[in-house]
C-alpha cells in the first residue's frame, strides 16, 4: 500500500471514529448538494422542456405584435389577439413556393376554463413537440364533423370527460360566461396523450366549428362543405381547404341557408366582445417550409407583406427569448442553492476545526512516529474530501431516487418525464466546482494542522 | 563542531557541543548544554522536576524542533542542519519515542498503530507485520487484543503497545518521557522491567526521562538534568 492508500486508511478510520459528528455534517453536505444538483438538473429540464414546447415548425405567423406576444397567444395561448390573419392573407402564404405547409390557429372560446382552438385536422400531424415528437391520440381521433371536440389529457382527466360525451363550448376565457353556446353540444371524438406541453390544457374544434359557434344555424351547412376537395395541393384536409371553402361561399350558393358575406360582417360585430377572431379570419398560422435554410427568406416574405401587417417568428428564438424573460426565477434558486451547499460547506469546516483541538495529541503522535506535516495536511484534506463524496453519492442516488419516484407520480397526471440522466455537462461541472469549494474550505483547518504539527515540540514541550 | 575523535569507528548515540534552545518570543534560553554525550546502547535515566527544560531536550533529540545555537548530533547525523522532511526521516527510521500519556492514534488497532510507525521507517511491510507481531507478545499484550481499537486498552496496555512501536523499525536511540506517569506503583515497575527485558537484545541506546529519583536505579547512567542545563532556570 502506498503512502495515499495509508492516508485514505487512516483519514477513514478517523472518520468512523468521530462517527456522529461525521454523519451529521455528511448529512448536512448531502442535503445541500441533493438541493444544489436537484435545482441545476430541473433548471436543464425546465429550458429544454420548454424550449420543446413545439417542434417541428418553422415559423408561425400572425397579426403584428410583439415576437413573445404572438408566442405567447399562438403556443401557449397567453392574452388576446389585437388583430388578426386574414383568410387572403393566409392563401398568400400558403402559395409562396417553399412552404410546404400551413395549419390555421383560431382561439378565443372557453370551456370551463380551458381553452379551445379552433383549427384543422393537420393540426394532430404537423404540430410536433419535444424531439420532434408527434401528437397521439390515447382513445378515439381527429374531429371529422362540425360538432365533434378532441381533448387535451389534462382537459379530460380533470373534467372527467370520456370519448363520446357530450359538452357545451362558451364564449370568452371566463367560467361564468353568459352565453354558452347552448345550441351547439360538442361530442368528444378524440383524447390526447399527455405530452406535458400546453396542448394537454386544451381542446381542440375544426375552423368551421368555431365559425358555426358565432353564425347561428350556419353548422349544418359547414358540414357539408368538408366533403370538398377541390383544393387538394396538399393531402392533409389542412387550413387551406377550410379557407377556400369559406371564401367560395359565393361560389357554393346551392347550399341552402348560407348567409352572404354582409352578413358575417354584421355578426363580428355582434361578437366584438369576444376573445375569438371575426369570422373570415384566424389568430395564427403555423408555417412548415421545405427547408429550413428558406426560414428567413419566407419570414422577410411575410413581415413585409403589403396587405396586411404581419409577423413572422421563428419558434426556437422566440421560445429562448422568452425563458431569459422567466429565466431569472431560475438563476435566483441556484443562488440559494449555492449559498446552502457553501454554508454546509462552512459546517465541515467548523467540524474539522473544531476537532482540531481535541486533535493536538493525534498530530504529536504522527509527528513522533516520523509523519511529515504534509502527511497531516493530506490527512486532513481526505477527511474532508471523503466527506463530501459520501455526501455527493448520497445526493446523486436520493437525487435518482426522487426522480424516479416523480416521475411514476407526475408521468400519467402532467405528462412530464423527468431525465434521469443527472450528470449532465452542467452538473458534472457543479460537482466539481463542489469539490474545489471543498478544497478551498478545507485549507483553513488543514493549515491549521499544520501550524500545530510544526509547533510539536517547540511549543508542546514545556511541561 | 562535535570533533570525533579518528579512533570512533562508531559515532555516539548522542552527542552536544555548546548546544542552546531558546523559545521563539523568549528572551533567555530555557536550555544551555556545554557538551553532553551519549554512547551507544548506553541507557541513561535523566532526572529533572517539572519545568526544568527535560522534555524540551527530548524533543530537540528527536529533531522536532532545532537548536538555537551549538551542535547536535544524533547517531553521528548532524540533524539540526537536515531539512524538516529529513529530520521527518530520520526520526521515522532511527530513532522510537514513548510519551507519558496519549501514545497510540486512538481509532487505530494496537497493531495498526504499530504498522503505521513501520511505515514511516526503512523496513519492509512483511517484515514489520511479523516483527510487530512477535514484539506485542513480548510485552504481554494477548493476541485478541492487537486488533482492539488504541482508545479501548488500558493505560498500561497503551503504554506497552507504545513501546512496541517506539522498537518497530529496529531504532538505534529511544528516547522515553515519563512513560510511567499514569501508572500505578506495581503496574510501573513491570512496565520498567519489561523495557528493559525487551530492550536487552535490541542493540539501542536510551535516554529516559522522568522526574522520579526512584526509577533510575536500572540505568547504566544516572544524569540530572540541572547539572547539564546551566541556563538560569526562568521559573
Amino acid at each position: 500500500m502506498g503512502s495515499f492508500g495509508t492516508v485514505l486508511l487512516v483519514a477513514s478510520r478517523s472518520l468512523r471514529y468521530r462517527l456522529s459528528g461525521v454523519l451529521l455534517t455528511i448529512a448536512s453536505v448531502a442535503l445541500s448538494v441533493f438541493v444544489l444538483l436537484g435545482v441545476e438538473h430541473v433548471r436543464q429540464e425546465a429550458r429544454t422542456g420548454f424550449a420543446s414546447t413545439v417542434s417541428g415548425v418553422d415559423l408561425i405567423v400572425g397579426a403584428r405584435t410583439g415576437e413573445i406576444n404572438l408566442l405567447l397567444l399562438s403556443i401557449f395561448r397567453i392574452g388576446t389577439a389585437t388583430a388578426n390573419v386574414s383568410w387572403e392573407s393566409v392563401e398568400q402564404l400558403e402559395q409562396q413556393k417553399n412552404v410546404v405547409w400551413t395549419v390555421p390557429i383560431s382561439l378565443g372560446d372557453s370551456h370551463r376554463s380551458f381553452r379551445v382552438i379552433g383549427t384543422t385536422e393537420a393540426f394532430f400531424t404537423r404540430y410536433k413537440y419535444g424531439a420532434k415528437q408527434s401528437i397521439t391520440f390515447q382513445q378515439g381521433q381527429s374531429f371529422e364533423a362540425v360538432a365533434e371536440v378532441v381533448l387535451g389529457a389534462r382537459v379530460a382527466t380533470e373534467l372527467g370527460y370520456q370519448l363520446g360525451d357530450s359538452l357545451v363550448l362558451s364564449h370568452g376565457m371566463a367560467d361564468t360566461s353568459f352565453s354558452h353556446h347552448d345550441q351547439l353540444p360538442f361530442s368528444v371524438s378524440g383524447i390526447l396523450a399527455a405530452t406535458g406541453t400546453p396542448i394537454d390544457n386544451a381542446l381542440f374544434v375544426g375552423l368551421e366549428a368555431i365559425e358555426a359557434m358565432h353564425s347561428d344555424g350556419e353548422s349544418e351547412d359547414h358540414r357539408g362543405h368538408n366533403d370538398h376537395d377541390e383544393h387538394d395541393e396538399h393531402d392533409e384536409h389542412d387550413g387551406h381547404d377550410e379557407h377556400q371553402e369559406h371564401e367560395d361561399h359565393d361560389a357554393h350558393e346551392d347550399h341552402d341557408g348560407h348567409e352572404d358575406h354582409d352578413a358575417h360582417e354584421v355578426h363580428d360585430e355582434h361578437h366584438a366582445g369576444h376573445d375569438h377572431p371575426p369570422i373570415g379570419t384566424v389568430t395564427a398560422v403555423l408555417v412548415g417550409l421545405n427547408s429550413p435554410i428558406t426560414t428567413l427568406q419566407v419570414k422577410r416574405w411575410v413581415d413585409e407583406f403589403a396587405d396586411e401587417a404581419l409577423l413572422a417568428i421563428l419558434p426556437g428564438v422566440a421560445l429562448t427569448q422568452l425563458w431569459e424573460l422567466v429565466g431569472n426565477v431560475e438563476a435566483i434558486l441556484l443562488g440559494i442553492s449555492i449559498l446552502i451547499l457553501v454554508s454546509s460547506l462552512l459546517g465541515l469546516n467548523a467540524m474539522l476545526l473544531a476537532s482540531m483541538r481535541e486533535r493536538r495529541r493525534e498530530i504529536e503522535v504522527l509527528r513522533s512516529i516520523g509523519a511529515p506535516s504534509s502527511f497531516i495536511v493530506s490527512l486532513l484534506m481526505i477527511e474532508s474530501l471523503l466527506i463530501v463524496s459520501v455526501g455527493v453519492v448520497l445526493a446523486v442516488l436520493s437525487l435518482l431516487a426522487s426522480i424516479t419516484a416523480a416521475n411514476t407520480l407526475f408521468a400519467e397526471t402532467f405528462g412530464l418525464m423527468i431525465s434521469s440522466q443527472i450528470l449532465s455537462p452542467s452538473n458534472i461541472t457543479a460537482l466539481g466546482l463542489i469539490y474545489l469549494t471543498a478544497i478551498l474550505v478545507t485549507l483553513l483547518p488543514a493549515l491549521q494542522a499544520y501550524r500545530v504539527s510544526r509547533a510539536v515540540g517547540t511549543a508542546a514541550a514545556a511541561d | 563542531m562535535l570533533i570525533v575523535t579518528p579512533s570512533d569507528s562508531i559515532a555516539a548515540a548522542i552527542s552536544l557541543d555548546r548546544l542552546a534552545f531558546r523559545y521563539p518570543g523568549d528572551q533567555m534560553p530555557v536550555l544551555e548544554i556545554p557538551a553532553w554525550r551519549v554512547e551507544r546502547n548506553e541507557h541513561v535515566f535523566l532526572q529533572g522536576a517539572s519545568g526544568s527544560g527535560k522534555s524540551t531536550l527530548l524533543s530537540l533529540l528527536a529533531g522536532l524542533s532545532v537548536p538555537t545555537a551549538g551542535g547536535l548530533q544524533i547517531l553521528g547525523d548532524d540533524i539540526a542542519n537536515m531539512s524538516t522532511r529529513q529530520r521527518d526521516r530520520f526520526r521515522g527510521a532511527n530513532l522510537g519515542v514513548v510519551f507519558q500519556q496519549f501514545n497510540l492514534i486512538p481509532y487505530l488497532s494496537a497493531l495498526d498503530n504499530v504498522l503505521l510507525a513501520a511505515r514511516f521507517g526503512s523496513a519492509g511491510m512483511s517484515r514489520s507485520r511479523q516483527r510487530a507481531a512477535t514484539l506485542l507478545e513480548r510485552v504481554n499484550l494477548p493476541r485478541a487484543l492487537h486488533q482492539r481499537a488504541a482508545s479501548a486498552l488500558s493505560i498500561g496496555q497503551q503504554q506497552r503497545v507504545a513501546i512496541v512501536r517506539a522498537l518497530i523499525n529496529t531504532p538505534s536511540l529511544l528516547l522515553v518521557d515519563e512513560p510511567t506517569s499514569a501508572l500505578d506503583h506495581a503496574n510501573r515497575d513491570a512496565f520498567l522491567a519489561l523495557l528493559f527485558e525487551v530492550l536487552a537484545d535490541q542493540n539501542c541506546a536510551m535516554v529516559f526521562v522522568s522526574h522520579d529519583p526512584g526509577l533510575g536505579a536500572s540505568f547504566d547512567t544516572q544524569v540530572k538534568i540541572d547539572e547539564l542545563n546551566h541556563a538560569v532556570a526562568v521559573n
